[in-house]
């Protein structure tokens, strides 16, 4: 039978250090005795009690505490807690090792959710400048509700007319198969207007991005940027990849560039 | 007179209970000692505070024990002279306070 761990700590944390092993030791040898004697609810009872009473007594203003707050003794304090913590740790390994995994379990939580919003929401991602005067633009529809999903004339309206914009583009999310080369790979990629990329703010690693008149007349010029881990991964960051045709939905693109 | 040389009522219970063990004693000792002479099952954590102001008043004294056999290390205590001379003195103070009242106070 042990004492309740919490009020452990209490006494722990509240006691000065030169008294703390002798006092848990008593604490815990008189714990047995209401134990066996009065059952192990009023033992519990019991050991809270004495363990409450520790922070009056520690907390008196008269300079009688039973922790002294030494600047000098701090250091001397912590090693000593240190070496006390870890020496009853090794005598409880089961305990030991479930309250290591829940530690690491927490932390590779927060770490994981940390990571993704920071590359999602923090971060910017690689190769866009200026992400602060960046922004997407949204329409509302007369009952109130927001849409980004915008027909080309009417990009081409907004395009012209807008106040307040350096400069506007368009996207459309788009899976591709992926062929040519290698085995057919289903990809995401984006069909963007001729000035996406001025827009975004990015440089081309190698070769070059879309020119305007590629993007006036609708399946006259067939071509595409790759993105950088594309490039990478499928074609081993081959700088002879600019220039190379590949298939997109079965239809032949040039590569005309590398995003960074 | 020094109010260092009076005992608090905690302190006289502590140091009473020391007296009666007649010899170093450490605090869960002096603790079973109350509990068993008074009923009164006191805070444990209390009993050390008390020891420690007492050693520095010069009232008590103690030493770390190591433990002879199967045993476990304890800080012990023993009284001082000073400490017995301010047990005297509070017990003459409570007498002559309590002298005339009889069994229960007015």
């Amino acid at each position: 039978m042990k004492p309740p761990a919490f009020a452990r700590g209490l006494v722990r944390l509240f006691s000065a250090s030169e008294d703390r092993a002798f006092l848990l030791e008593d604490l815990a040898d008189r714990f047995g005795e209401v134990a066996r004697t009065e059952g192990l609810r009023a033992a519990n009872r019991w050991y809270w009690s004495q363990a409450l009473s520790v922070v009056p007594w520690a907390l008196r203003p008269d300079g009688d505490l039973i922790r002294r707050r030494s600047r000098e003794n701090h250091m001397e304090t912590l090693l000593q807690d240190v070496r006390y913590a870890v020496r009853k740790l090794r005598t409880t390994p089961s305990f030991t090792a479930i309250a290591a995994l829940t530690v690491a379990l927490g932390i590779g939580a927060t770490t994981t959710i940390f990571s993704v919003a920071n590359a999602v929401i923090f971060r910017a991602p690689p190769g866009v400048s200026d992400r602060a005067e960046l922004v997407t633009v949204h329409g509302t529809s007369a009952d109130g509700s927001s849409f980004d999903s915008f027909s080309f004339p009417n990009y081409l309206d907004y395009r012209e007319g807008a106040s307040g914009l350096t400069d506007l583009a368009a996207f459309s999310v788009i899976a591709m198969s992926l062929g040519g080369q290698g085995d057919p790979e289903l990809l995401l990629g984006n069909s963007v207007t001729h000035n996406y990329f001025d827009v975004v703010g990015t440089r081309p690693a190698i070769g070059r991005f879309f020119l305007p008149e590629e993007d006036v007349t609708p399946g006259t010029h067939l071509v595409a940027v790759l993105s950088h881990r594309t490039w990478k991964r499928r074609f081993l960051e081959d700088p002879a990849v600019i220039g190379r045709t590949i298939n997109l939905n079965r239809s032949p693109f040039t590569v005309i560039g590398v995003a960074e | 007179m020094s109010s260092r040389n009076y005992l608090g009522e905690f302190e006289q219970v502590v140091l009473l209970a020391l007296a009666r063990l007649r010899g170093p004693a450490y605090g869960a000792a002096i603790h079973r000692e109350i509990l068993e002479t008074t009923g009164r099952d006191v805070s444990i954590p209390a009993v050390y505070v008390t020891l420690k102001r007492m050693e520095r008043k010069g009232l008590v004294a103690s030493d770390v024990t190591a433990p002879s056999s199967g045993g476990r290390t304890t800080r012990n205590y023993r009284i001082l002279p000073a400490g017995n001379d301010a047990l005297a003195r509070s017990r003459v103070l409570l007498e002559r306070l309590w002298d005339g009242l009889g069994a229960e106070p007015a």
